[in-house]
Formats: C-alpha cells, sequence, structure tokens
C-alpha cells in the first residue's frame, strides 16, 4: 500500500493498537521522543510521519482499553521533570472519540484468552466496522484470517525498511 | 547503536544467506526485550517448497515466516527461527 500520493483510509473508521496508538501520541508532541521513549523505540521518525499520512483524513477511535494500556506504560516517561507521556495522552483523548464495550463483553470474546482485553478491543471495533492499524503480529494474523480490514503497519514500513 | 533500518537489513541479508531464492521479502513484527539485551525481527518471504514443476498450475511457492535474535549491542543474529503464527 502506497501512502505517499494517496490517501487509503479516508473517511474511514480506522482504530489503532496499542504500540501504534503510543506512536501517534508521542510523535505527535515532538518526533524527538520516538526514540527516547523505551516503547516507541521500535519505531522511527519516518514510521511516525507515514502513519500519520495513513490515518490522514480517517476518523480515528479508540477502546479506553487501549487508551488505559497506554496510560499504564507513558506515566513512567518524563522529560525535563515533566510527566511528558501522559501529556501527550491528555492531548489525544481531548480530541479521539472512543467505542466502550463492556468487559463482561470482551472477555468473552474469542480473542480474549489469546490476546487479553486491550486485544479483544480491537477486534470488538474491528467487527464494527472499523480498520484495525497494528504492528503485532499473531493479532495482525487473527484478525486477517477472520476477513477483518486489518493493516499491518509493518508490511507498510518494510517498503522503506527493506 | 544498532537503527531500526541496520535490525531490518541484517535480519534480511542473514534470511538470504541461508535461503537465496527467498523473495518478496515482508517485515512482519519487530520487538525489544524487556532488558534491551536482544530484539526479535520477524520475517516472511515466498519460497520454494517443492523442486520446479513441469506443471505451472501447481502452486510451488507459499509464504513462510522466520523470527530472527538479533544481539542489541553487537547486531550479531543470535538464532533463526520459523515463527509460528499464533
Amino acid at each position: 500500500m502506497s501512502v505517499k500520493n494517496e490517501v487509503p483510509l479516508k473517511n474511514k473508521l480506522v482504530t489503532l493498537d496499542c504500540n501504534v496508538f503510543l506512536l501517534y501520541l508521542v510523535g505527535n508532541l515532538d518526533k524527538k521522543h520516538i526514540s527516547l521513549f523505551k516503547r516507541t523505540q521500535i519505531f522511527t521518525e519516518e514510521d511516525f510521519e507515514i502513519l500519520s499520512l495513513l490515518i490522514k483524513g480517517s476518523q480515528l477511535m479508540i477502546s479506553p482499553n487501549v487508551a488505559t494500556e497506554a496510560s499504564n506504560l507513558l506515566e513512567s516517561y518524563t522529560f525535563d521533570k515533566e510527566k511528558t507521556g501522559l501529556i501527550a495522552l491528555q492531548n489525544a483523548c481531548q480530541l479521539i472519540p472512543e467505542m466502550y464495550e463492556s468487559s463482561k463483553r470482551l472477555s468473552n470474546h474469542e480473542t480474549f484468552f489469546k490476546y487479553g482485553l486491550s486485544d479483544a478491543s480491537i477486534a470488538n471495533l474491528c467487527q464494527a466496522g472499523a480498520v484495525a492499524i497494528t504492528v503485532d503480529f499473531p493479532l495482525y494474523g487473527f484478525l486477517s484470517s477472520k476477513n477483518l480490514k486489518v493493516i499491518n503497519f509493518n508490511h507498510i514500513r518494510g517498503a522503506y525498511l527493506l | 547503536m544498532l537503527t531500526i533500518n541496520d535490525l531490518v537489513e541484517t535480519a534480511a541479508k542473514y534470511l538470504k544467506s541461508f535461503f537465496p531464492d527467498s523473495d518478496s521479502i515482508q517485515l512482519e513484527e519487530i520487538e525489544l526485550t524487556d532488558d534491551n539485551k536482544y530484539w526479535f525481527v520477524t520475517l516472511s518471504y515466498e519460497g520454494s517448497d517443492i523442486p520446479t514443476s513441469t506443471n505451472l498450475w501447481l502452486a510451488n511457492r507459499s509464504r513462510k515466516y522466520k523470527i530472527f535474535k538479533i544481539d542489541a549491542k553487537s547486531g550479531e543474529v543470535r538464532s533463526m527461527k520459523i515463527r509460528d503464527m499464533k
């Protein structure tokens, strides 16, 4: 999928897995944080630019489960004595709508015992029509095997990393 | 320090050295261990399953998955294993 000359997800409902969401949050604050924050060290600044192009014009939506997982990971990240990680999350929470599903229902989802509550919420959003963007290989495999709309962001990165 | 580009290139070169006919190599996943000692890079590729067939209708290539364990300090590939889809 080429993202530099087109807007592939325009007007589409899009959701992000936790790692991709962290890249989006941290990169939006300042791209320099991508290599400083441990959880986004698997990405480059170019990855953030490509992700931004990919989701441009789309309707981004997250689950509270992914936001909470992101919060747990971001709370330890400080920069210049500021809670930089949580500031990034706070900024995003003001803008990105959430779709809630009860833990009761998500814990009965077929993905729950394999991938946990957060990924079950992503699968649930996918089944509601969202396109999931993930770097989680097993989750990608599961969602694509169910013919759900999912993008392995690594496939896009591979075009310039390989 | 290894860059993401170095890591992916290292894994792809290693793959090619063992499977020269590997084609359409794709990046699937990158992980860093909690202790920062190792990177795990998963690549997929198309490779021959059976010797070239004269029956063109018989598919003889399929996508395979390999996971590479790379030393974060030295950049040395420590292992290459079949990546389970589970």
